[in-house]
């Protein structure tokens, strides 16, 4: 009942008139970042800062949270629309998302996940209030063995669940795990597949192998399909909203999505592009018609849209329980927060609740807010698909390299982009899944690390990946993504034999 | 007739956006151009790491302290240049031979990013303007470990030099791991190479809180609100004398536990190589008179930085001194290059 | 057996020669990971584990990918499949796919060059000027020369607002141009 006191007085501090519009600006802002390829919730966050220097400690938080929650709004729009994510968490929204947009139901789409991110951060939101303790003490229980066997369940279900050939979806994950091996290996310091370049020492940024292999690989394939004329510009927009069939759809799977979402979302480092893949697989393994995923089933969309924004509830968990940054982002706002005078940790609950609940609570507003602002926001931008290719994918190309440049402000990283291009492109043809790639670009050196830290801890025994219990759930969770899809074709092949 | 009037106003529109945004940067310039003749125009505040990091909170508190008191009129937007531990930037500043507006903030890696072999550049290829402020290595543990001072755990190490795993943010060789060497060779534990440190990225502190690795080597700033609550045991800082205020203060430094050695995570501004001396002497003044302001004690109390000011000169005499100190302790592991 | 040849449809065709650009890729990494300098501190050869059980697995993947292809068309020979029409067919979907490749191909290249050139002049001529460039030459590969007005407009528009809104409203700092400081 006292958390729910304090949430009171936090409303009282978040309504604040300054503070709405403050958190109004934010998801604006951050709405518009989140669509730039490259730009995500922490680049969002960071080049506000600023900005922020100038308020007072509450607005400056209540903006940060505007902005990390608008840029994940945007960073789906991005993805429906033109299938360029403008970061990770929002990969998954392109597997059914763009599909749904190029079979002209982008305002179904649109508004799906709107709905879907909204349910997803004001339930977590809700959650947050009561179990934040709790879920930060269970959180720490992971060590590097655990962390290790969560990585591989969540790449083993990504492979093996893709369209097609399962043995291409593995190639395409080692092609991502030998791209993550790339830069100095921290447990030794050595450098590992550098070629002497000063610019892969930190490794190549994942971002740039996102922009590169869907915003390039759309440009590339783009050429060919207006020489075929596949591309329609589509003329007609209805309203942004969806229909009684498509939300029974969804429900479920937003239900089911939010707490994987915020639970991923809680452990420090694992972060919003696990939690939309992990809820997306889920949703397709239990789906009673798996092969509409990817081909625009609308809960496909629904369900990593719901986990990615409860993740990124759950990611300010151990920022302010115990000045953890539980990701990219929280950890530019705990470097904002130290800058304006406060201590993010275990005491910020008791020694500033009103800032702590104030932001809380505007979670809870920023939330309704962007619904609101999103829902008509996306009538006008569902427009871009009125917008003649030969001009919308060229600028596609133009926002690609000036998104690219901004990550490192390397123009080594042109190169790369190009060089990845090319190589999803290339993957297109040969039909092997892309989306394997991107996630073990993504956690593959963690991956590694987390072996590796095991390995030593452990003194070189193998037995530390077994030996908690998380551990064995999610190996045995590995074990029944990559047996069932097996165990299931064996069948079917079974039963056309016997006929 | 219709097309060359088309032209026209397109040229137009061009020119007007030029102008647009050659007011928009001409506004710093004009204030101050009367009063001094440095600096001028937007000044260039470099953090050769990614957005919240050290390096990013310090030049950005700096910036914020500068503006705050006065001190500097021009406006000092802060850009991120990240990259294999502040060697990327170092590169570039390279192409910045002579120039007066860059300024950048370094500390340890500078020296160690060369001497473990990632880069050719080291502190002779910047300007040191001045040593601003220190944080110190703090050792801790969980608060159910048996160990309570550096002492149990130095013991421990001799007895069984796999005993102990350290854990620590920055990569193999870097800071954290040097930090805890230094202080183990004082103590005189044998075979420094062969203790088990891991490096953890960003989730160390969880790790040692869900008591995953035995010790934790950071900077005190980096776990001061964690050991005012309790999660952690603080067992030793590495100041030469005791910092801070309350459960802060109460943290012995090693040397009151017997290991005769220091360690200071120093941070300090650099220009970039051959700065003009107009330049140099301007920021030696100001940076002497930030640190006097109450704005500053302001920002180092919240922080937890400890007052470290060195004027350029007596920066450069211990860049080398330090420079020596941790090529003995890379030498010693083998991973000096 | 013998003397009968396996017939591969196209898409067999792209997944075998995926088999084995797999098996080459596993082992030109093996062979660089393999060479990798030994860690001064901790085990060894521990940097050296992944990227070695990575190729290892690669080498496998690349394999498993071509014995796949090569038991599905010994499974169609067996089943009898009449070849000589296939093979036909097959001939004909290659030499049309040929010639479309061409074109689009040759725009994809052409796409890779101008953007290399925009990595050369980005930081000498900086962002609003190459940016110019690079729009343009890429609105020109889209559209043909006969749009060049709406191609002017287009570059020049996207480079100054871009430039505008990141330099000064997002302050994220890009290349100025060396006149006019912008």
């Amino acid at each position: 009942m006292e958390s729910f006191m304090l949430l009171m007085d936090g409303f009282t501090v978040a309504l604040q008139p300054m503070n709405l519009l403050w958190v109004t600006i934010g998801g604006v802002l951050g709405t518009i970042i989140g669509m730039l390829p490259g730009l995500g919730p922490a680049t969002g966050v960071a080049v506000l800062l600023p900005l922020t220097f100038t308020m007072g400690p509450v607005a400056a938080l209540i903006t940060m949270a505007g902005v990390y929650y608008g840029a994940m709004f945007g960073g789906s729009r991005a993805s429906i629309l033109l299938n360029t994510p403008g970061d990770g968490a929002a990969v998954a929204a392109t597997f059914d998302g763009y599909p749904m947009a190029r079979q002209g139901r982008a305002e179904a789409a649109l508004a799906i996940s709107a709905i879907a991110s909204f349910i997803g951060g004001t339930v977590a939101t809700i959650v947050m209030v009561f179990v934040s303790v709790p879920v930060a003490r269970f959180a720490i229980k992971f060590g590097a063995a655990e962390y290790f066997q969560l990585y591989v369940f969540a790449l083993a279900a990504t492979a093996s669940l893709t369209k097609g050939n399962r043995i291409k979806g593995f190639i395409s994950m080692i092609i991502g795990l030998m791209i993550a091996t790339i830069g100095i290996d921290p447990q030794s310091g050595i450098k590992r597949f550098t070629f002497g370049l000063l610019e892969l020492q930190s490794g190549i940024d994942f971002l740039v192998v996102i922009i590169a292999v869907f915003a390039l690989g759309e440009v590339f394939k783009s050429f060919q399909n207006i020489t075929e004329g596949k591309l329609n510009i589509q003329k007609k927009f209805g309203k942004i909203w969806i229909s009684r069939e498509e939300w029974k759809r969804c429900v479920w799977p937003i239900i089911r999505s939010t707490p994987i979402g915020f639970f991923v979302g809680a452990l420090p480092g694992a972060g919003g592009t696990m939690a939309s893949l992990i809820a997306y697989n889920n949703e397709r393994q239990l789906s009673k018609h798996p092969e509409e995923f990817g081909n625009g089933a609308i809960e496909g969309l629904a369900a990593p849209e719901a986990a990615n924004n409860a993740s990124s509830v759950g990611a300010m968990i151990p920022m302010l329980t115990l000045g953890i940054p539980g990701s990219g982002t929280t950890a530019v706002m705990m470097g904002a927060l130290m800058i304006l005078g406060l201590k993010p940790g275990p005491l910020l609950f008791q020694q500033q609740p009103e800032i702590v609940w104030g932001l809380i609570a505007s979670m809870f507003i920023g939330n309704i807010i962007l619904a609101v602002v999103n829902i008509p926001m996306a009538g006008g931008l569902v427009r871009i698909l009125a917008v003649p290719p030969k001009i919308l994918y060229p600028i596609i190309l133009g926002l690609s390299f000036v998104g690219a440049y901004a990550i490192s402000f390397s123009v080594m990283d042109f190169y790369f982009l190009l060089a990845f291009g090319v190589l999803g492109y290339i993957m297109e043809k040969a039909k092997i899944p892309s989306s394997p790639l991107i996630l073990a670009v993504i956690v593959g050196n963690s991956m590694e690390q987390s072996f590796r830290r095991a390995f030593v801890i452990s003194d070189g025994t193998l037995g530390i990946f077994f030996k908690s219990p998380i551990c064995i759930i999610f190996f045995a969770l590995t074990v029944i993504s990559i047996g069932y899809p097996l165990l299931k074709s064996a069948l079917v092949k079974l039963k056309e034999r016997s006929r | 007739m219709k097309k060359i009037a088309k032209m026209m106003l397109m040229l137009l529109v061009f020119a007007v956006c030029v102008g647009a945004s050659g007011m928009l940067f001409a506004s710093g310039q004009d204030e101050q151009s009367a009063v001094v003749d440095y600096p001028k125009g937007n000044l260039d505040f470099v953090a050769p790491a990614g957005a919240g990091g050290g390096w990013d909170l310090t030049i950005r508190t700096v910036a914020k302290a500068l503006k705050d008191t006065g001190l500097v009129k021009v406006p000092m937007p802060v850009r991120n240049n990240p990259g294999a531990g502040g060697a990327v930037h170092l590169a570039s500043l390279q192409e910045l031979k002579g120039e007066a507006r860059t300024i950048t903030v370094y500390s340890p890696p500078l020296i160690l990013t060369k001497l473990a072999g990632t880069t050719q550049l080291g502190y002779e290829n910047v300007t040191p303007l001045a040593r601003l402020i220190a944080d110190y290595a703090c050792f801790v543990v969980s608060a159910k470990s048996p160990y309570n001072t550096m002492a149990d755990v130095m013991n421990a190490l001799k007895k069984n030099i796999k005993s102990v795993k350290i854990g620590g943010i920055s990569s193999a060789g870097s800071m954290d791991h040097i930090q805890f060497l230094i202080m183990a060779k004082a103590a005189g534990v044998k075979n420094l190479n062969q203790i088990d440190y891991v490096s953890f990225d960003d989730s160390a502190v969880a790790m040692v809180l869900g008591g995953h690795i035995d010790l934790f080597s950071t900077g005190l700033s980096e776990v001061a609100t964690l050991i005012e609550s309790g999660d952690l045991k603080a067992l030793g800082q590495t100041a030469s004398h005791r910092v801070g205020t309350g459960v802060i203060a109460q943290i012995p430094t090693c040397q009151e536990q017997g290991i005769n050695a220091t360690f200071e995570n120093w941070r300090g501004l650099f220009g970039p190589p051959e700065m003009p001396t107009y330049a140099v002497d301007y920021w030696r003044e100001t940076l002497k008179k930030l640190v006097a302001t109450p704005e500053w004690a302001k920002a180092k109390e919240t922080n937890g930085w400890d007052d470290a000011y060195m004027d350029a000169p007596d920066f450069l005499k211990f860049l080398v001194k330090v420079n020596q100190d941790y090529s003995e302790i890379l030498r010693e592991i083998g991973m000096l290059k | 057996m013998g003397d009968k040849k396996l017939e591969f449809s196209s898409s067999q065709k792209t997944s075998l020669i995926s088999g084995y650009v797999s098996v080459g890729v596993g082992a030109v990494y093996l062979i660089m990971s393999l060479a990798l300098p030994r860690a001064a501190v901790g085990m060894p050869q521990a940097p050296k584990v992944f990227p070695v059980g990575l190729s290892v697995i690669m080498l496998g993947l690349g394999a498993a990918l071509v014995i796949q292809q090569y038991l599905a068309a010994l499974q169609k020979a067996k089943s009898g499949a009449s070849p000589a029409a296939g093979k036909q067919s097959a001939a004909k979907a290659k030499a049309k796919e040929k010639g479309k490749l061409e074109d689009h191909t040759k725009k994809i290249i052409l796409t890779v060059a101008n953007g290399v050139l925009y990595a050369l002049l980005f930081s000498p001529i900086g962002y609003v000027l190459s940016t110019i460039v690079f729009l343009g030459l890429e609105l020109l590969l889209f559209s043909g020369r006969k749009r060049w007005k709406m191609i002017l407009t287009v570059s020049l528009v996207f480079s100054i607002f871009v430039y505008v809104l990141f330099s000064s409203v997002l302050g994220v700092y890009l290349p100025r141009m060396p006149i006019l400081g912008l």
